[in-house]
């Protein structure tokens, strides 16, 4: 197992955000979340980078990652691409490619080429400022520049949210093709059926809980998800 | 007669519309639910009913009377009162003071307005904590005074923003039963996240999305609208379970 | 009424708790001038009143409503120069005092008013400005002395508000009786509507407001009642010296050493204006003996506030009830 939860819990101010969720990942599996606003997704992913405090476990290649620090954790190669991506804007796209694989290891030309191959476009806009982007291009950016960590595994927190639906579908292509390419996921989404479909397995989460969870394709023909989201 | 009327309200942060022509009515004794995707708008829609902010366009009508940006203390003495979604619990002030802030409203002797906090309190089920202090409380602890405070104030209708977001299952399950006894005196509109909630408590639902009303309707009907289905889950979703 | 954020238990202990700042308190302020019986110390006590009847006003603004002032010093003067053109103009010292007050508080609203419209720590800085003009304008008229103030020639006796004159153990006793005035005032209004409301307006406005807490209105009642008892502190005061200057009266100086006083003792007790009076008295005098009558007091005033601020916002009645819950935490 690449990556095991088990019993997490966040709170913020006493707020509860997570209430026990366990959740696995299998090295080359590509794993969904979905679940409405609220029901802590981007909590469980602050949780797993260390952002937040948290309790219960999350083991990761083996290494409790509670016991340590928010900046120790993308050497381990997690890497989170954060909801509203969050690039440098005053950077070009290649340093902001740089900046994302220098602190794990020196960066060569291979890495800048599995990025550019699967983002063609970064490759005609790198000595763009990242902050002139549209923001289909900046989460290209964003997924490129996690990509440079040579990470285990990708966390992708809501990909699509606030991109025109052709550029979600250009993102999810390439999602899918790391996937093929054994790349590890993890996805939130709100999304549904883009995440269904990416993701070999998806966990459905509600107020902070895993309602239910199981193969994909199993999950698109049950009602349950529509009831987590809408609550009958 | 319905007893609050929305009408038109249209709400510019700068060039933004947070609120677009957003129009209903809550009849007396309803209990209305507002849901919607995190920036649909349902907080400023409260905070212009309530009087915090001013609606650039539309009026807020309650039992007849035109209360459209009236000072919010003008619009708690006409019979509306609300709770807010980040907590304003009175940290200094024990619970069953922070109640006595709202029943004074109706009773100017500090007497009469302890005696009547205590009544709320154990209508809300808070008696027990009635001694403790605000910033003592748990959150579950906290939205429960604003509760009381607000009901203490002797509303015919009250705003629910989020009263039950961020509570464990038992917490939220009490705070259920306290707003099911509420309903029976009086009116209720209430914000929520939590669907599993909200969608068996409501007899009608307003749905906001990007500032507008989608659509009203009995929570089943909302629950099975195509539009409400690609709001939530995608349009690609809503589409395959047509 | 729970200004301590203490809860009152019904034991004995709880009683205890209750009334023992009043024996405290009142006890040591009426046996004051038994005890030290000279009349340097009736002088020193005399001014104990007067900080400690400033402080108890302003605290009602400042500390219950949250409202911080450094402007009061308008309304001291109020009270000094109504007293002091009383004796210039022969008239009765007592209602010039009642007069004074009626001044202060019109003052109030004029201020007010526009001010408590605005969000913020605008009252705060609003009041700053408000205190320079009116010094200003004061040293500039010369119907009210300009910058010599009026030098006053009261004659010695209760109805002159002169009782025993300026170092005596019977002008110490109309202080006293003013501040008990001042606290059991006080004390009705924090047990009233008003001083839940200023509580509220004070832990949470937006909140208050939403409960029909009519917020600019009761900040006016609150700046009112300030006003006038600060502007009794200022007759007392210029009685005593049998001196209004602008420079003594008028003053940031003033505003601020009223200021020093509530918030060294706490702001948030009724108790806390005269524990600060008694703590910022002696401190006083100590620093003049030592270091010379040039200002060093408001260095070092300035240092404990500012640790105050960073450490217990509630001055030393919250040091004292943190000391009282660590005795109870070792009790059981």
């Amino acid at each position: 197992m690449l990556l095991e939860i088990n019993d997490l819990k966040v709170t913020y101010g006493g707020a509860i955000a997570l209430n026990g969720v366990s959740l696995n990942i299998e090295r080359g599996e590509a794993v969904g979340l979905v679940g409405s606003n609220g029901a802590g997704k981007t909590s469980l992913f602050k949780a797993i980078s260390g952002i937040v405090p948290a309790e219960g476990s999350i083991t990761f290649d083996n290494k409790d990652l509670l016991a340590l620090k928010a900046h120790e954790v993308p050497s381990l190669g997690l890497a989170h691409v954060p909801e509203g991506r969050r690039l440098f804007p005053r950077l070009s796209i290649e340093d902001n490619l740089l900046l994302g694989g220098s602190s794990t290891h020196v960066v060569d030309q291979s890495d800048f080429d599995r990025v550019y191959k699967l983002f063609p476009k970064l490759l005609e806009r790198k000595t763009q400022l990242a902050g002139t982007l549209s923001g289909g291009e900046q989460q290209m950016a964003a997924i490129g520049r996690a990509l440079m960590s040579r990470p285990e595994i990708l966390m992708l927190d809501e990909p699509s949210l606030g991109i025109a639906p052709v550029l979600v579908e250009g993102i999810y292509k390439a999602i899918a093709q790391l996937r093929d390419e054994g790349q590890t996921i993890l996805l939130a989404e709100q999304n549904v059926m883009e995440c269904l479909e990416v993701c070999n397995r998806t966990y459905v989460l509600q107020t902070g809980q895993v309602v239910t969870s199981g193969p994909s394709d199993e999950l698109a023909e049950n009602d349950e998800i529509r009831k987590a989201f809408l609550g009958i | 007669m319905n007893l609050l009327r929305v009408e038109g309200i249209t709400k510019y942060f700068g060039g933004l519309a947070a609120n677009k022509d957003i129009t209903f009515e809550v009849e007396e004794g309803e209990l209305l639910g507002v849901i919607g995707p995190n920036g649909a708008g349902k907080t400023t829609l409260f905070e212009q009913i309530s009087g915090f902010k001013k609606p650039s366009e539309g009026r807020v009508i309650l039992d007849g009377k035109d209360i459209t940006a009236q000072r919010p203390d003008k619009i708690c003495s006409a019979g509306l009162a609300r709770t807010f979604q980040i907590v304003k619990t009175f940290p200094e002030l024990t619970v069953l003071e922070n109640v006595m802030i709202g029943s004074f409203h109706r009773e100017s002797s500090s007497r009469a307005a302890r005696k009547y906090a205590g009544e709320v309190l154990e209508r809300v089920r808070f008696s027990h904590k009635a001694d403790a202090l605000g910033k003592e409380l748990t959150l579950a602890g906290r939205k429960r005074v604003e509760v009381a405070r607000a009901v203490a104030t002797r509303p015919r209708i009250l705003l629910l923003d989020e009263a039950m977001a961020g509570l464990n299952k038992q917490e939220s399950a009490e705070a259920v039963e306290v707003v099911r006894d509420l309903r029976k005196e009086v009116t209720v509109v209430m914000i929520e996240h939590v669907m599993e909630i909200l969608m068996p408590l409501s007899d009608r639902i307003v749905v906001l999305v990007e500032g507008q009303k989608l659509l009203e309707g009995t929570p089943e009907e909302i629950a099975s609208n195509p539009q409400v289905l690609a709001a939530y889950l995608g349009e690609r979703f809503a589409a395959r379970n047509k | 009424m729970n200004v301590n954020g203490l809860p009152q238990g019904s034991s004995v202990w709880g009683m205890v708790r209750q009334y023992l700042p009043w024996v405290l308190f009142l006890g040591f302020f009426a046996l004051y001038p038994i005890v030290f019986d000279s009349p340097s110390d009736h002088t020193l006590g005399i001014k104990m009143m007067w900080f400690a009847i400033a402080a108890t006003g302003w605290n009602m603004l400042g500390g219950f409503a949250g409202q911080i002032s450094l402007g009061h010093a308008t309304f001291f003067g109020v009270g000094a120069y109504a007293v002091a053109l009383a004796d210039e103009y022969e008239w009765n010292p007592w209602l010039a005092m009642i007069l004074g007050m009626g001044v202060a508080a019109i003052i109030a609203v004029i201020i007010g008013w526009p001010v408590f419209r605005l969000k913020g720590h605008y009252f705060t800085i609003a009041t700053i400005g408000t205190g320079e003009i009116a010094f200003l304008l004061v040293r500039n008229s010369e119907f009210l002395g300009g910058t010599e103030g009026f030098l006053m020639r009261s004659d010695e006796g209760f109805l002159n508000f002169y009782w025993g004159g300026r170092q005596k153990w019977e002008f110490y006793y109309l202080g006293f009786v003013l501040l008990l005035l001042a606290v059991v005032s006080t004390v009705m209004i924090s047990k009233s509507r008003m001083g839940y409301y200023l509580q509220a307006i004070r832990n949470n406005q937006e909140a208050a407001s939403s409960l029909g807490v009519p917020i600019a209105k009761y900040k006016q009642l609150a700046f009112i009642y300030s006003a006038v008892f600060v502007s009794i502190a200022g007759s007392y005061f210029a009685q005593q010296l049998q001196f209004a200057g602008p420079d003594e009266a008028f003053s940031l100086d003033t505003s601020i050493r009223i200021t020093i006083i509530a918030v060294i003792g706490g702001v948030l007790s009724k108790w806390g204006p005269m524990i600060g009076a008694i703590v910022f008295l002696f401190l006083s005098e100590w620093t003049n003996i030592r270091f010379g009558g040039n200002g060093f007091d408001l260095v070092i005033f300035g240092f404990i506030v500012m640790v105050m601020a960073a450490f217990e916002p509630n001055g030393l009645i919250g040091l004292g009830n943190r000391f009282a819950h660590l005795l109870e935490k070792a009790k059981s």
